[in-house]
């Protein structure tokens, strides 16, 4: 981040992710509206990407890779952002994302630890994407049931409509879900703090794709979930309080991909904020726990 | 049976165990040997749910998972499943692994065919403005996605008119990274201009250049 010094900041910003999907069109959607979230998630609008393709050219033909960067430019260009250019190197295991330079506007700008006692926390897409690509991954779902085209629609929804759609609203700090799983992004928001604060999440009200807890409960689990959880049982700061039976529901650490805003807003704007987002496109956005006054730092899962 | 799942990364164990229990007779037991905390957990979870119950004896550097394929067909969850759950899965005969090139190159090339709209309707009947609707949302729903919609004439209903019957679905097709480009002069002359609220204005130019490039599709 680069302060401009007119009250405008500009964000630059670079990720790439391996297939997830078969579809290459497909994959490059979903890996620039993982790109772009970084950028959307601070608040900020997408002013131009970089292409960053690593292409296996032995094992596939050129047509795959111009369908891959077709769908990144289409989510690209979505945003009304412009792609500038690129570059590819030939690598053994194929990745694309995109480098996005983003700017801040009218002084705008979300940080992710900045959350206040009496927030309500609201998740802005469903849970569960990295457990869906692990069961196509091993045949146990194809890509065409329905619980596959949602986590498809999900992963290349872009965060960009959000930004719109919470213009006037009171923000107090937001980031977007992806490798580290809600309860990993979460802790982010609670770390780095001066003054303690205590997330309480309600497991109830999680937004999850439909199907996908059955998917979880055949054990059809990323490794990244266990490592995800490992990592936060371990914690000190923030200390997360969780039973046994809620620490072994994986959704609740699942990385996913190209997921959802996880945003902090005080409490007599989140109605309003949960509305707009559900118009907007963001139909699964759910008021998913609260923030309280707290010495420590600390997350309880009920 | 016995099978050795060290050093094997997720989902693998579950699909090998998967297919040992459908190999296993009834009343049979089977042996799975794990050295990862990680794919003892998922492996646990997919006996769990297949209805079994596993037995575990820990080693000095791993597990071994015993258990016994009991004469009711594996499948039966122990608690009821919802309706919309992803098919009975483990009833499936064999796994099916998602890796068909022929069809993934079929499909895709959706993706270099565009939607011509020359009218706000499909057909002249009188279901014509549902008809289209019906259409594009069914187009929305393809795994594979189409490059564009091109909106010329009355079509440009569509793209500025929230309430035009067919204009939730273009929104969805475009929410799913659809370019939506509706004809200039034609936004001119209906005096739609400043109404456009889904895609992007294209001249005669561009349309011209999409229509010669990609193969169309007409509604």
């Amino acid at each position: 981040m680069f302060d401009l010094g007119n009250g405008q900041a500009l964000i630059q910003s670079l990720d790439f992710i391996t297939p997830v999907v078969d579809d290459p069109f497909l994959y490059g959607q979903i890996a620039a509206a993982n790109s772009l979230s970084d950028i959307f998630a601070m608040g900020a609008n997408a002013l131009s990407a970089l292409n960053i393709l690593g292409f296996d050219a032995c094992h596939f033909n050129a047509e795959i890779a111009a369908q891959i960067m077709a769908g990144g430019a289409s989510k690209v260009a979505e945003c009304g952002a412009a792609l500038v250019g690129g570059h590819s190197v030939e690598s053994a295991e194929l990745f694309y994302g995109l480098s996005v330079a983003g700017i801040t506007q009218n002084g705008r700008f979300w940080a992710n630890n900045t959350a206040k006692a009496g927030d309500v926390l609201i998740l802005s897409k469903p849970l569960g994407t990295g457990i869906v690509c692990t069961a196509l991954k091993a045949g146990f779902l194809n890509a065409n049931q329905s619980l596959s085209t949602s986590a498809f629609k999900s992963m290349s929804q872009l965060n960009f409509y959000a930004l719109k759609a919470l213009e006037g609203v009171k923000i107090s700090a937001t980031t977007d879900v992806t490798g580290f799983g809600l309860l990993g992004h979460l802790s982010e928001m609670a770390s780095g703090r001066k003054e303690g604060i205590k997330f309480v999440i309600q497991t109830d009200a999680l937004p999850v794709l439909d199907g996908v807890k059955e998917l979880e409960s055949m054990g059809l689990v990323p490794a990244g979930a266990y490592k995800n959880r490992n990592h936060l049982l371990k914690s000190q700061s923030p200390r997360l309080h969780i039973d046994q039976e809620k620490a072994s529901n994986m959704l609740l650490f699942d990385p996913q991909t190209s997921g959802g805003l996880l945003l902090a807003i005080p409490q007599e704007h989140a109605t309003l904020a949960l509305k707009r987002l559900k118009e907007a496109g963001y139909e699964h956005a759910s008021i998913i726990g609260y923030a309280q006054q707290s010495q420590n730092t600390e997350i309880v899962v009920m | 049976m016995k099978i050795d799942c060290k050093g094997l990364d997720c989902p693998e164990p579950v699909i090998r165990t998967k297919k040992a229990l459908e190999a296993l007779g009834a009343n049979e037991w089977l042996e799975i040997e794990i050295n990862s905390q990680i794919v003892l957990e998922n492996v646990l979870k997919f006996i769990q749910y297949s209805g079994l119950n596993p037995e575990l004896k820990e080693l000095e550097n791993g597990h071994i998972v015993r258990v016994q394929k009991q004469a009711k067909p594996i499948g039966q969850a122990p608690q009821a499943q919802p309706a919309t759950s992803p098919n009975a899965i483990l009833t499936q005969e064999s796994i099916q692994i998602p890796n068909d090139q022929a069809r993934t190159a079929k499909e895709t090339d959706l993706s270099l065919k565009v939607i011509y709209l020359n009218e706000d309707r499909a057909g002249s009947g009188e279901v014509g403005q549902s008809l289209l609707a019906k259409l594009l949302g069914s187009f929305a729903l393809l795994s594979h996605r189409i490059y564009a919609v091109v909106c010329v004439n009355s079509a440009v209903q569509l793209t500025t008119q929230r309430s035009h019957p067919a204009h939730a679905a273009l929104k969805e097709l475009q929410s799913q990274g659809v370019r939506v480009i509706s004809c200039g002069a034609c936004l001119q002359a209906y005096g739609l201009t400043d109404r456009l609220n889904i895609g992007e204005v294209g001249n005669a130019y561009e349309i011209a250049t999409l229509l010669a490039e990609r193969e169309q599709i007409t509604l």
